[in-house]
């Protein structure tokens, strides 16, 4: 297998010799990496060329990649997902230690730990930059150049990475298996924090069972919470989840009656939620998002983070 | 008149992972409420499995050997 077939041959030639940058790279050319050619094509644990350092850039020696639960079925084929038109290696998250710093880098070095991200996006100073998942998806028709440049994900030995997505963690106490949690806590993070959500307020996380939702329940008690309800459909994965978190969450299996979820999501809220958050994946009806709306007190907020097959119908003047 | 914001919303800002260990090092939030599964990167498919089936609270982690 070339280089070039990587697109690796002609990225050095473009960004020219690595005079310039700090090199420490690892003692062979190759590693090996799975590499998936395409959706449903053949997914193989290959022995590839480690990528070479570039400005702005780092080399991760991968120590700990988490597998999405929905791995399987991605490698099998997802609609919805912007697949690159070329192989390359799937993986979003993880942590690792830098073996290698490029040029143009100022703070992170070599030898630190970092915890890889795969949300990038692009740092020209334009309203609306081109977004990516590395090693799973682009997010729109622009960002395909973008992401065909970035594809290649953390199922790897080494990651080759622009150094905005990695973030250095110098702690010596959090393992690496640790650190590649983090992107699982991310996502429900980045909502809490857009929804302003507040030591003191009560949330109501819709999804509470899946792995961003029960991320979502840990973070909002680490936040200060007062009450976390913690609804999904299962409700013997919610007792599991109510047990992990603490004695602040409280559980509420959905029925899919609009009328009774709403009353037993506001009764477990203490009479309603300052903030809820729905993080349920390709929902196939609007009731559960449409509960968690309505346990809201006045003033609340309602964070959309996950999917739904159907519209979302609001009335005017509730939502007023 | 309720008064509610109804919030679309992507992923996370870039700080994410800094205020994320800074929440873990003083204990306000503990990972040990996420169970762990090992597995070797060369394993993958079978850790394509085992993740595919756990639960919320359960993250699937390869390791290269």
């Amino acid at each position: 297998m070339s280089l070039a077939h990587h697109g690796l041959a002609s990225e050095a030639a473009l960004h020219g010799p690595t005079s310039n940058t700090t090199m420490n790279s690892p003692d062979r050319p190759f590693m090996y990496a799975w590499r998936l050619t395409g959706p449903g094509g053949s997914f193989t644990y290959e022995r590839v060329p480690i990528p070479n350092v570039r400005s702005g850039t780092v080399l991760v020696r991968m120590e700990a990649t988490p597998v999405l639960s929905y791995l399987k079925k991605y490698v099998q084929d997802l609609p919805n997902y912007l697949y690159p038109k070329v192989p390359f290696t799937p993986g979003t998250n993880g942590a690792g230690t830098v073996a290698a710093v490029g040029g143009d880098v100022w703070h992170v070095k070599l030898g630190q730990r970092v915890v890889v991200s795969p949300y990038m996006v692009a740092t020209e100073n334009v309203e609306e930059p081109a977004q990516m998942l590395g090693g799973l998806t682009a997010i729109s028709p622009d960002s395909e150049p973008f992401f065909t440049t970035w594809r290649d994900g953390t199922l790897a030995e080494y990651l080759l990475a622009p150094v905005n997505a990695v973030t250095p963690v110098d702690d010596p106490s959090l393992s690496s298996d640790s650190l590649a949690l983090l992107g699982r806590l991310a996502v429900p993070f980045g909502g809490l924090l857009r929804g302003r959500f507040s030591p003191g307020e009560t949330a109501v996380i819709i999804g509470a069972t899946g792995n961003f939702g029960s991320a979502a329940v840990l973070l909002a008690c680490a936040l200060g919470a007062e009450r976390v309800v913690a609804a999904g459909r299962n409700s013997l994965r919610l007792a599991d989840v109510a047990k992990a978190a603490g004695n602040r969450v409280y559980p509420v299996a959905l029925t899919g009656d609009l009328q009774a979820d709403t009353a037993a999501l506001r009764s477990a809220a203490g009479g309603g939620a300052h903030f809820a958050f729905d993080m349920v994946g390709r929902a196939q009806n609007a009731e559960a998002t449409l509960a968690g709306l309505k346990s809201l007190r006045r003033w609340g907020r309602l964070v959309l983070m996950g999917s739904m097959a159907v519209p979302l119908p609001l009335t005017y003047a509730e939502v007023m | 008149m309720n008064n509610l914001e109804i919030i679309g919303h992507f992923m996370y800002p870039p700080n994410v992972f800094m205020k994320l260990v800074a929440l873990i090092r003083p204990g306000l939030l503990d990972l040990r409420a996420i169970q762990m599964q090992r597995f070797s990167l060369a394993d993958l498919p079978a850790a394509m499995d085992a993740a595919e089936t756990a639960g919320g609270l359960s993250c699937t982690i390869v390791t290269p050997s």
